[in-house]
This record gives C-alpha cells, sequence and structure tokens, in this order.
C-alpha cells in the first residue's frame, strides 16, 4: 500500500513537470517581449528585461486595438448567435412534437461529419456574389448554422428539462418565449457556457475564412494581423513577438475565469463508455 | 363537447407552430450556408470557373487534373505527407494524453484544477500563433532550444531545424501533440470518471496490478471515448492547414530555407486547398481538390471506424 502510494506522489509530480514545461512556449515568449531587438538576437533570452514597455508603445502605435476590437466584437456576437440558434432548435428537437422532427435530428448527425473545407469554395464565391466581401458579415451570420451545437444542447437537454416544468408554466398561460427564456435557458446553462467558450474560441481563432474575404486592412482580425506582424512591424522582432503575446493573452484570461464551469462541464463528460 | 376539442387541437397546433419555430433560424442558415454550399461546390467542380467570366462546362477535367493529370503528383503527396504525419502523431497524442488523464484521474494528484488549466491552454492558443511560437522556438538564431543545447553543451553549433526535412517533421509532429495532449487528456477523464466505482473495486479486491487494472478494466470501459478522439485525430490531421503554414513562413527567421513548398514533406491536403482558393482563379478545380479530399478522408475515416469497432468486438 506505501508503494503505491509513494507512487501515485511521484507521478503526481512528474506530471506537473510536464505541464510546466509544457507551458514553456508561452514562458519564453512573454520573456521576449522584455527584450529588444539586439537582446533577443544574441540569443539572451533567459533573463527579463526592460524594454516591454517601449516594444507596447510600438505595438499600439499601429492599428492593433483596431484588430482587436474587430476580433472581439466578432467574437461575441458570433458567440450569442450560436449559442441562440443551437439552444433554440435543440429545444424544438427535445420538447416539441411535429412531423420530421427525427428526421432532421439525423441530417444533423450527417452533416456533422462532413468536412467543413468542402463547401468552402463555394462559401467564398458565395459570399464575393452577394457583396459580403470585405464585411465582417461572413463571419457572424453563419454561425447561426452550429450543427455541433445543435447536437451538444440535444444531447444536454434531453435529460435535463422537464417536461412537467414547462407544460405547467404552460398552463398557467405563460408565452413560449417566456418560457425558453426564463426556464428552459437556466437548466442548461454550464453546457453553454462550455459551448459559448468554445464558440468563441473559434471564431476567434478562426483564420482561414477572413483571410480569403478580407482585404483591406483596417478590417482585419488578430489571426490575420499575426501573420501580418512582419509587414506591420517589419525588422522590429520585438515588436513582433509582443504582438503575437498580447494575441494570444485574451483566451488564457477568459479560460482561467471560466476554468471551473469548463473543467466540471468538459470532466464530466458527454461521451460515456 | 366539439368546442374543447377545437380548442384543444389548436393548442396543440400553437405550441407546434412555436416549436417549428425555434428550430426555424438553424434550419435557414443551415440550407443557407450549410448545404447549398456543398452542393454549389460539387457544382463548380464540374466547371472552368475564374470567379469573373462565365462558367464553362467541362465535366471531369477537374478531377481528372487533380486525380491522374498536372495536379496529381502534388496532391497525391500531400495525403501521403498525411498518412506519415497521422502514423505518428495518432499513437503519441493518444498514449501520452491516456498516460495524463490516468495520472490526473489518481486521488492523490494535485492541484488538480490548475493542472486542468495548463491542459487545456495549448489548445486554446490561436494555431497561426501556435505555428510563429514553435519557428520561434526551434529557430536557428534565436531559438531558446539550440540555446540551451548549446549552453548544456550538447552541440556547439545551432541546429538548423526548420530546414531539412526529417527535423521540420519531427517539430511539425511535435507541435500539433503539444496543442492535443492536454485537451486529448480532458476527454479521456471525462469517459474515465464515468467508469463506475464499483468495477474498479472489484478488481482490485481480485488481487490484479495498477497495470492490469488499467489494460483490462479501464482501457476497455473507455472504449467509445478512445474511438471518438481516434476518429476525430483522423479527420483533424487531414484539415491541418494553419500550423505547418506559419511554422515555414520564415515569419520567425531569416535564416532558414522555406520548407513549407509544395514539394515538402509537410504539405498537407488543406494547405493545398488553402492556396488555390487563395489565389482564386481556378474555383472549378479547387471545388475538386476539396471533394477528392473529402471522399479521401471519407473512405480513411469509414475504413478505420470498420477495422477499429471491429476490433473493439472482439475484445468484449
Amino acid at each position: 500500500m506505501k508503494k503505491s502510494k509513494a507512487l501515485a506522489v511521484v507521478l503526481s509530480v512528474v506530471l506537473m513537470a510536464f505541464l510546466i514545461m509544457m507551458m514553456l512556449p508561452y514562458a519564453v515568449m512573454f520573456v521576449m517581449t522584455t527584450h529588444n531587438n539586439q537582446e533577443i538576437f544574441q540569443g539572451d533570452i533567459l533573463s527579463v528585461g526592460d524594454y516591454l514597455f517601449r516594444n507596447l508603445k510600438a505595438v499600439f502605435g499601429m492599428h492593433y486595438i483596431r484588430y482587436f476590437f474587430n476580433s472581439l466584437y466578432i467574437a461575441v456576437l458570433s458567440t450569442a448567435l450560436a449559442c441562440l440558434s443551437s439552444s433554440m432548435a435543440a429545444y424544438s428537437l427535445t420538447k416539441f412534437t411535429y412531423r420530421g422532427r427525427d428526421k432532421i435530428f439525423v441530417a444533423v448527425l450527417i452533416a456533422m461529419m462532413i468536412p467543413g473545407q468542402l463547401g468552402l469554395i463555394a462559401f467564398i464565391n458565395m459570399m464575393s456574389r452577394i457583396g459580403w466581401v470585405n464585411t465582417h458579415l461572413p463571419f457572424i451570420i453563419p454561425s447561426l448554422n452550429n450543427t455541433f451545437g445543435v447536437f451538444w444542447f440535444t444531447m444536454y437537454m434531453k435529460g435535463s428539462v422537464p417536461k412537467e416544468i414547462i407544460e405547467s408554466a404552460r398552463i398557467d398561460g405563460a408565452h413560449e418565449i417566456g418560457i425558453f427564456f426564463r426556464i428552459a435557458i437556466p437548466f442548461i446553462k454550464p453546457a453553454m457556457v462550455v459551448f459559448g467558450f468554445q464558440s468563441f474560441l473559434g471564431s476567434w481563432n478562426n483564420f482561414t475564412v477572413p483571410s480569403l474575404i478580407l482585404n483591406r486592412d483596417e478590417l482585419w482580425t488578430i489571426p490575420l494581423a499575426i501573420t501580418k506582424l512582419g509587414n506591420m512591424y517589419q525588422a522590429d522582432y520585438a515588436a513582433r513577438i509582443t504582438g503575437l503575446a498580447i494575441a494570444t493573452l485574451p483566451l488564457v484570461v477568459i479560460l482561467s475565469f471560466c476554468s471551473k464551469y469548463f473543467t466540471k462541464g468538459m470532466v464530466t463528460g458527454a461521451i460515456k463508455g | 363537447m366539439g368546442w374543447s376539442k377545437r380548442r384543444k387541437r389548436s393548442l396543440h397546433a400553437r405550441i407546434n407552430f412555436w416549436g417549428k419555430l425555434f428550430l426555424l433560424p438553424f434550419v435557414v442558415s443551415f440550407l443557407a450556408f450549410g448545404l447549398f454550399p456543398i452542393l454549389y461546390s460539387l457544382y463548380l467542380s464540374f466547371m472552368e470557373y475564374d470567379g469573373i467570366h462565365a462558367m464553362r462546362f467541362i465535366g471531369l477535367e477537374n478531377y481528372e487534373w487533380v486525380l491522374v493529370g498536372n495536379g496529381s503528383e502534388t496532391f497525391w503527396r500531400t495525403i501521403l505527407n498525411v498518412i506519415r504525419i497521422m502514423l505518428v502523431y495518432i499513437p503519441l497524442n493518444l498514449l501520452g494524453a491516456l498516460a495524463i488523464a490516468l495520472i490526473l484521474f489518481n486521488r492523490r494528484t494535485r492541484p488538480k484544477r490548475v493542472m486542468q488549466v495548463m491542459c487545456f491552454l495549448p489548445s486554446v492558443t490561436t494555431a497561426v500563433a501556435v505555428g510563429i511560437i514553435f519557428a520561434l522556438l526551434f529557430d536557428y538564431k534565436l531559438g531558446v532550444v539550440n540555446f540551451i543545447l548549446i549552453k548544456m553543451g550538447i552541440i556547439s553549433e545551432g541546429i538548423n531545424w526548420l530546414s531539412s526535412p526529417l527535423p521540420s517533421l519531427a517539430i511539425l509532429i511535435l507541435m500539433m501533440s503539444w496543442g492535443s495532449w492536454g485537451s486529448t487528456a480532458l476527454q479521456f477523464l471525462g469517459g474515465l470518471n464515468g467508469i463506475s466505482e464499483e468495477v474498479i473495486e472489484a478488481a482490485i479486491v481480485d488481487g490484479s496490478s495498477y497495470f492490469q487494472r488499467v489494460v483490462y478494466v479501464i482501457i476497455p470501459s473507455i472504449k467509445n471515448v478512445f474511438l471518438f478522439v481516434l476518429i476525430n485525430g483522423f479527420i483533424g490531421t487531414f484539415q491541418i492547414m494553419e500550423q505547418p503554414k506559419m511554422l515555414f513562413s520564415s515569419w520567425a527567421n531569416m535564416n532558414t530555407v522555406n520548407w513549407g513548398g509544395s514539394d515538402s514533406m509537410v504539405f498537407t491536403p488543406a494547405w493545398f486547398l488553402y492556396n488555390m482558393a487563395y489565389s482564386a482563379t481556378k474555383l472549378g478545380r479547387a471545388a475538386a481538390v476539396a471533394y477528392a479530399m473529402a471522399m479521401i478522408s471519407l473512405v480513411f475515416s469509414v475504413l478505420n471506424f470498420k477495422v477499429l469497432s471491429k476490433s473493439i468486438k472482439e475484445s468484449d
């Protein structure tokens, strides 16, 4: 018994060490932001320098805040739309009965298996034909179409929103929309936090579609700005790296805030053995 | 009597009306942004189209170009590349994630929440950023890895990681694993948490060793999660584009040869498709590439699913 206790502690320490090592790329990147170009080229990166402020000034001097804001509002809007549309669809599929309901669910399952890149070319062409090129609309409106979201919320809602409460609310004369927002939604809060986070993540990190749609640089999102950092700051490697670090920060922050809901939601697992 | 029946029916109809209304936003956007582009892509793949002039029907010419014609050498190379990457990446990812999950599962491992956040962190980082970060880490002159290796005296001069094929491939696989070990581990953890206590305790009482318990009790219990992760791994690897593209974009380094060319070992199908979409001159061809890619990835997934579910059934 004692041997296995000791082994467990050792493994715990090993895992911690391993995880800390996995954080190395972040650590290196953040340390690099405190140095200037010369020090970076000398390879002197294991100590903390004092150029952070100067680097930050250089970064923000170039429209960076605008790209940040672009990514932010796009992610917020598309997450809101995805959550709304998917939860409403799941609500419909689980709490109502009408002809064709089950067939729609099967269609959703099949659609989930189709790779997104299949429709990419056509999607870009469509956007250019309806004049949505060089706008942010192609990233916001299509987020209403989230088959994974519908699947996710359906699985969750099947078990968690009791039909009796809904029916008694109806008898009490509540309006259907009110029932949805005030009764059904509170029951699925954890699922919504997890999904909302993933959705925000997907929107924030989206590179492919924005790079094919946007030409004007004031419309850029963060991933695009990252790839153009070379053009923006040219030889100023320190500024480039600082820009990179700032771009990765928001998700780190959000993750730490949501971690409670998140780890509970992810780890209790929607997929059981 | 008839009056209340009519009322009941109209109440039911009213409820169903709302039911369908709730479904509407999703269905409409699915048809417009999901189904239609897929069908339109198929249509385009039989056309010659540059986005400006009129379309011209050319039948299977695009598919011919991709599968056996001038584009085929590149196309099949991307398929080979992805298969080669998967052969190493998928087992590496699964075993590493399983090990992490098993340690996390143990009661004595602390602090759990901090570890879980650290696990998840790499997978939330923007893919383009990850590519650049790793290019920085392994840079010939600026890279930490070379710096540490030189300081430790293992080598006297920095290794030019990104300018030779095998190290580049290794770094790509490392980068992919780095990004997925943690989140895959958390998925496994979810499956492990679903195993009932009694089963494990019975195995302990029977006098089994830890290793035996892992192999004969735990792994079979999470076979669904395993399968899910495996299939997703295959599908996902086919679609990797941003990490390799940024890794080899010589963004961070002026010292290495750009290895992301179309004749390299790291050119993925998704990257090939992206290049064609970006240059936007032969849209019909690009659509054909997308469909060819999807077909192959589908065949792959189905094959894997069949093989794996058969072997899992046999071990039951």
